[in-house]
């Protein structure tokens, strides 16, 4: 006897939101690196943002990091990096 | 076939338009009811868990819903950012096998997992097997077929193991934390299938623990996201408090636990009921069960030191020399003690994962 069932997993909500605009150039661009806290990132992002200063003429400002890498960027953190910088290198890796 | 009165013959007699799915809700035929189509079916589309599954037809959810708002949304769900409505939490409930009367426990645990200080997207993404505990507390226990006494943690009891594997299933499906997928946990655990115990209210000799956390209703819903339970028993001191809580301080005090990084983080010590009687029979209080832990589960400092680069701590931790002995969690408030269990000398340790606090809710309608 054939059945109806319902999938499981319904719908995806919550908002949409769109990328911002890619840089033309990095050239006097000021680049930041935020330190999500896994292990070795700043290393490796530290090695990401010299050889970006060494192939352009990008501005390096600085890193900063977050707490832990489990939880979201403090708020007031994130603001201090939109305003004080146009690109910013984070992400996360065990 | 099924009895007169059962909820399935009861929901063939409402309005079969309450049974039309959903706006986003899919509905897929199956050739035959057998729960080999279903299984097969699940797993081509990547859902389950791995283990047979009750078919969710529209008259079994219908049933399940209990007349609730099928479209109201509960929680949105990460890292899938899925709408978690009480009708695809239903769905997931049938799946699981719970009765229609565990749906609002259901939707009390998915609420409170989806409060922010839980931090479920990093439960569910992280390499770390966390999983997340339900705890029912007070009336319903009884009424609902909870089972808080021999066997708790399982296995055994209908209204556990389907609720546990509910939210897991919820978690699967409207979360996306599959593995490999959503969930990126190296190992796994057992409790990533099923995890839902009751407290045993009756055998606790101090007030319950949702009324210890400012909770004032005849029912509660907490979830709290650990490991697996780690065993301790004492049969050596004729219930001694400190024989029996320094092994309790033992299992606590370890390099091995992500709490170990975050002083910061909770335990969820759940003690058996002889455990609790010998312990309050000594004069102690909830509190003093507390502070003892914190005084006893500690290491010396250069030991976390020296394990790990990042850390959590409080000022005054950091400034601990290596030989002196920290605390593995930074306040006597973050040991939660509850009683559940039957007879035997024996209790548990949940650590959490670290970065999540526990969430303790009045029981929904």
């Amino acid at each position: 006897m054939s059945i109806q069932v319902f999938a499981p997993d319904g719908a995806v909500g919550g908002e949409t939101r769109e990328l911002a605009a890619p840089l033309d150039t990095l050239a006097e661009r000021r680049l930041a690196i935020l330190d999500n806290g896994k292990p070795n990132a700043d290393v490796l992002m530290q090695r990401m943002a010299n050889a970006l200063v060494e192939r352009t003429a990008v501005q390096y400002t600085g890193m900063s990091r977050k707490q832990t890498a489990a939880t979201p960027c403090d708020a007031e953190l994130l603001a201090n990096l939109a305003q004080n910088a146009d690109l910013v290198i984070t992400g996360s890796a065990d | 076939m099924t009895e007169p009165g059962t909820p399935i013959e009861a929901a063939k007699t409402l309005d079969p338009d309450q049974l039309v799915a959903g706006d986003s809700d899919e509905l897929l035929s199956l050739a035959d009811d057998t729960p080999e189509t279903l299984l097969e079916r699940f797993e081509e589309r990547g859902w389950g868990d791995g283990l047979p599954l009750i078919p969710p037809t529209p008259e079994r959810v219908l049933a399940m819903l209990g007349g609730a708002d099928p479209s109201e949304i509960i929680a949105t769900l990460p890292p899938r950012r899925g709408l978690a409505t009480r009708r695809a939490l239903a769905i997931n409930a049938v799946l699981a096998g719970c009765r229609p009367g565990l749906l609002p426990v259901l939707t009390t645990a998915i609420r409170a997992l989806a409060r922010p200080e839980v931090n479920l997207r990093g439960v569910n993404a992280t390499t770390h097997p966390v999983a997340p505990l339900v705890i029912v507390h007070g009336d319903a226990v009884a009424e609902l077929g909870f089972n808080a006494g021999l066997g708790t943690f399982g296995p055994g009891s209908r209204s556990n193991a389907a609720l546990g594997r509910a939210v897991r299933l919820v978690l699967l499906h409207i979360a996306g934390a599959r593995p490999g997928v959503g969930d990126a946990s190296t190992q796994g655990q057992p409790s990533k299938y099923a995890y839902c115990i009751a407290e045993n209210r009756e055998a606790s000799p101090w007030e319950s623990y949702p009324h210890s956390c400012g909770i004032d209703a005849r029912s509660a819903v907490t979830v709290h996201c650990g490991e697996n339970p780690h065993n301790f028993h004492d049969m050596e001191r004729e219930g001694d408090p400190a024989s029996i809580l320094d092994k309790g301080a033992s299992v606590m005090a370890t390099l091995g636990s992500n709490n170990a990084p975050v002083s910061s983080a909770e335990f969820f010590v759940v003690l058996g009921p002889e455990h609790a009687t010998s312990i309050a029979g000594a004069g102690w209080s909830r509190r003093d069960v507390q502070s003892y832990l914190y005084e006893r589960a500690r290491l010396p400092a250069g030991d976390f030191r020296r394990a790990f680069d990042v850390t959590q701590y409080r000022a005054w931790e950091n400034a601990l020399s290596d030989s002196d002995p920290k605390p593995v969690t930074d306040h006597p408030d973050n040991i939660r003690v509850l009683v559940a269990g039957g007879a035997g000398k024996h209790s548990c340790v949940i650590p959490s994962w670290g970065m999540t606090r526990s969430v303790t809710a009045a029981l929904e309608d």
